[in-house]
């Protein structure tokens, strides 16, 4: 294999690498006031194994989203480095990453919002195909049902528009359309918030299955301890911008050391264990 | 059991709504729907997106869009059938006696009124104290609510406040003008663990303080733990099953209310084995303008019988105070 491969080795090489991500946003008050800047990101680092799953948890406004948007360049960072594969994104200009992008895909929160509603859901997956000037029409068009499937939606429904869907039918098209340019990560922006929890279980589920299937490296964000730690390989939590503790799951799960961790930690335990008590009966 | 009417603060009994007819096929979106709340009593009412919860707690309220239609049933609270009362003397019961806490704090406050004055508003509709009296009255709302600082608070706008401070905000609208019940469509299901846990906390203090009823709609069964003295569990618009809070957790009786309360047991315990899937529940509610024949959990279940797919099942009680619709339990 040649030394410049982009492509990630196969078994244990990280697949995303960020060191010393910092970001800062400058917010203007008002016209004549000096601008202020808010820090987002400070020196934030940490890697995920090819096919492995990192769950970035914090509470809101911890800098959880700013690192996705980065690493996916969809912000630029002000420092450090985002090395996908072999590659470092984080000071590359908008040409040089279109070739990149389909190796990194975004799954949003909100997928009333983060959906076309004019398109078909035929349309909302075959999009990034015709971004990147992929296959003809047939092509394209066979492509999105047979990703339909994979993600558990009839693809007798490929010409429904988006708005026909439900809220958890929507989210599996979210993830179809991430999926059709075959990427290596998915970056997963509080993909299970806001949804029933039978829904979350049930995509929760479509997305190991997914990684089993197709080798896929997942940048999971969310707020919910409880929930990742099912998911994930590898916790980093967050807290005003900086990782304040990472571990591999289990660990972070079973002693958490940074006061922070235990907080989220004893939040997602407050139901849980009058949960357990009211259960006492049965368990 | 006959129980005195004069013990239900509010009594729903087959209470059927429909939307339509503008559209294609008409929605049925409740039916049949059987619900009592005593005073002081908190009821949770849990289930998936589209299973009527919202429609249930809009229809309490009598706050349904005009396209929406109370085909059947009857709705009485203290005493009153709400399905025969006029606008105005509703607006006189909602706010003073009946109070919503919505979903959305950010959608249900004004964004361009003091979050002080929109407390004070509910209170001058309803009462005729003067001015003075009226923002003490919200400064002791405030802070009964949990904030240490209401008279920071009180000028502040709904954008300058946090998701959970807009929520206690919703609260203290709800509280002003001390009801017998508040009805609070998915008040936790927009925040984090931490602050879905001081919210419930708030409500359950509000409850112990002044003996309101609340009727909290949720999809997470775990919110209602310590809390929820009764649950009913809705499906496709139907409560198809409705116990105590002990009984539905621990002896959930409808396949449905089954699956949900392994569901939620499986999310806890830490990490599980490494991959291991999550005990779903497969399928989708069903689409309220087309609903099969017999049971609407039917395709889902995984225990249905032939009896399933021709025929309704009807409400049958198998132990005391707790029933449930399913023919596993009757016929």
């Amino acid at each position: 294999m040649g030394t410049n491969e982009s492509a990630p080795n196969a078994s244990t090489a990280s697949f995303l690498r960020v060191r010393g991500l910092s970001k800062r946003y400058v917010r203007r008050k008002a016209l004549w006031r000096r601008s202020t800047p808010v820090v987002a990101l400070r020196d934030v680092s940490f890697e995920i194994a090819a096919g492995k799953t990192l769950a970035l948890v914090g509470s809101s406004g911890s800098g959880k989203s700013t690192v996705a948007r980065c690493v996916t360049r969809l912000e630029k960072p002000d420092a450090g480095e985002v090395w996908l594969g072999e590659t470092d994104i984080s000071r590359l200009e908008h040409r040089d990453l279109v070739p990149l992008r389909p190796l990194m895909q975004m799954v949003f929160q909100d997928s009333v919002t983060s959906l076309n509603p004019r398109f078909t859901a035929a349309e909302i997956i075959e999009e990034p195909l015709r971004i990147q000037r992929r296959g003809n029409r047939n092509e394209r068009r066979n492509h999105a049902r047979e990703l339909m499937t994979e993600v558990g939606l009839s693809p007798n429904w490929a010409d429904r528009p988006a708005t026909q869907f439900s809220g958890g039918q929507r989210q599996r098209l979210a993830i179809a359309r991430s999926l059709v340019l075959q990427p290596k990560l998915l970056v997963l922006d509080e993909a299970l918030s806001g949804l029933d929890l039978s829904t979350q279980a049930q995509i929760a589920n479509l997305l190991l299955d997914l990684q089993d299937a197709r080798s896929l490296t997942y940048l999971f964000i969310s707020h919910d301890l409880a929930l990742v730690a099912r998911l994930a390989d590898v916790i980093a939590v967050m807290s005003a911008g900086q990782v304040v503790e990472q571990g591999p799951a289990a660990q972070i799960t079973s002693h958490p050391e940074h006061p922070e961790t235990r907080s989220l930690l004893s939040s997602a335990l407050a139901f849980q264990n009058s949960y357990a008590a009211t259960l006492a009966g049965r368990v | 059991m006959v129980e005195d009417s004069n013990d239900r603060l509010l009594h729903a009994c087959s209470l059927t709504v429909t939307y339509g007819p503008d559209d294609e096929r008409p929605v049925r979106a409740l039916k049949d729907v059987n619900l009592e709340i005593r005073p002081a009593e908190v009821v949770g009412v849990m289930g998936e997106s589209g299973s009527g919860k919202s429609t249930l707690a809009l229809s309490l309220l009598r706050m349904l869009p005009p396209h929406a239609s109370c085909d059947s049933g009857s709705l009485t609270f203290q005493g009153r059938d709400l399905l025969l009362l006029n606008q105005p003397e509703l607006r006189k019961i909602r706010g003073a006696h009946m109070c919503l806490v919505a979903q959305d704090p950010a959608l249900a406050l004004s964004p361009v009124m003091r979050v002080g004055d929109q407390i004070a508003e509910v209170i001058r509709a309803h009462s005729s104290i003067g001015p003075q009296e009226r923002s003490l009255l919200v400064e002791e709302l405030l802070r009964e609510v949990g904030f240490q600082e209401p008279r920071e608070i009180y000028p502040a706008y709904p954008h300058q406040l946090s998701g959970g401070q807009r929520q206690r905000v919703t609260i203290a609208q709800a509280i002003a003008c001390n009801p017998s019940l508040v009805v609070a469509d998915e008040p936790t299901s927009e925040l984090d663990a931490g602050l879905r846990a001081e919210i419930i906390r708030l409500m359950a203090e509000i409850r112990r303080k002044h003996r309101t009823a609340f009727l909290v709609i949720s999809h997470d069964p775990t919110i209602f733990a310590g809390f929820a003295d009764r649950i009913a569990v809705m499906y496709a618009g139907r409560v198809v099953e409705e116990g105590k809070t002990e009984d539905i957790f621990r002896r959930p009786l409808h396949p449905y209310t089954q699956a949900l309360v392994n569901l939620s047991t499986s999310c806890f315990g830490g990490p599980a084995a490494s991959r291991a899937r999550f005990p779903a529940l497969q399928g989708e509610s069903p689409d309220l303008a087309c609903l099969p024949r017999g049971c609407t959990f039917e395709p889902r279940c995984r225990e249905r019988m032939e009896v399933c797919t021709s025929r309704d099942p009807q409400e049958f009680i198998p132990i005391p105070s707790h029933r449930v619709n399913c023919f596993k339990y009757g016929n």
